[in-house]
């Protein structure tokens, strides 16, 4: 399962993802990002700290965030990815196009 | 050290929940970068038999790993009627939004292979170890 929270931040929302973000919940993060471009908001900074394991489900959820977002006129960022996300991510060529910020901080730099 | 590990049920989004508490399980020493990568591949097979499965909701399946000298070997057995399977599907362009599955599990494998045997479907996994 996982634990997701939303956080406004000035103009970046934060989505931090707690726990394993598979097939069975990416959904949820899809939503959420949803709610994010709805809001206003769509510059929304992906927290993926707490994230300890990540299937190809919610890669998917990623890379359709990265699109709904980037067509609401923001775009999403990921930061801190976990020894394994890290690893899917690469393996998957999807640290091209979701490059990892090394902290949520960073993730909001020139925003 | 080697060890086996057995795990069945119905195939729904618990089995997930399942296959990543038997991970936790095991305690042979091995390299967490195995380990990691192995409970992708296992998982990334339960999570197809639960989406493709046929009939939904219906697919019973039975998990057998290995925690063998020189390497990791997994067996998925599942009752689902046939499907298609492409285990050459290439890794799609990064702005897919679907169909990393597979590919994920050929990147993190060195043999993977599926197969009807009688009634069931046979998933076979196995990743050499590191250390």
């Amino acid at each position: 399962m996982i634990v997701l929270t939303a956080t406004s931040e000035g103009v970046v929302t934060r989505l931090a993802v707690a726990g394993r973000l598979t097939m069975a919940n990416a959904a949820e993060l899809t939503q959420a990002v949803d709610a994010a471009v709805a809001g206003g908001a769509p510059k929304v900074v992906v927290d993926l700290s707490g994230t300890t394991f990540v299937d190809s489900s919610g890669l998917g959820a990623l890379i359709t965030g990265l699109r709904r977002t980037r067509q609401g006129g923001g775009d999403l960022r990921i930061a801190a990815p976990t020894e394994q996300v890290r690893a899917v991510l690469e393996l998957t060529n999807l640290d091209r196009v979701l490059h990892p910020y090394a902290s949520v901080e960073a993730a909001h730099d020139g925003w | 050290m080697a060890g086996d590990y057995h795990l069945e049920g119905r195939a729904t989004l618990e089995a997930l929940d399942d296959v990543h508490a038997l991970f936790e399980r095991i305690t042979e020493p091995v390299a967490s970068i195995d380990l990691m990568l192995f409970e992708t591949a296992v998982v990334e097979v339960i999570g197809n038999v639960v989406a493709h499965g046929q009939l939904p909701g219906e697919v019973d399946y039975v998990l057998d790993l290995e925690v063998a000298d020189g390497e990791l070997v997994g067996v998925v057995r599942e009752s689902g009627k046939t499907w298609p399977v492409d285990l050459d599907t290439l890794m799609p362009p990064e702005s897919a939004e679907s169909g990393r599955g597979l590919p994920l599990i050929r990147a993190v494998l060195d043999d993977f292979s599926f197969a009807r045997e009688g009634d069931s479907s046979v998933w076979r996994l196995r990743r050499c170890r590191t250390a």
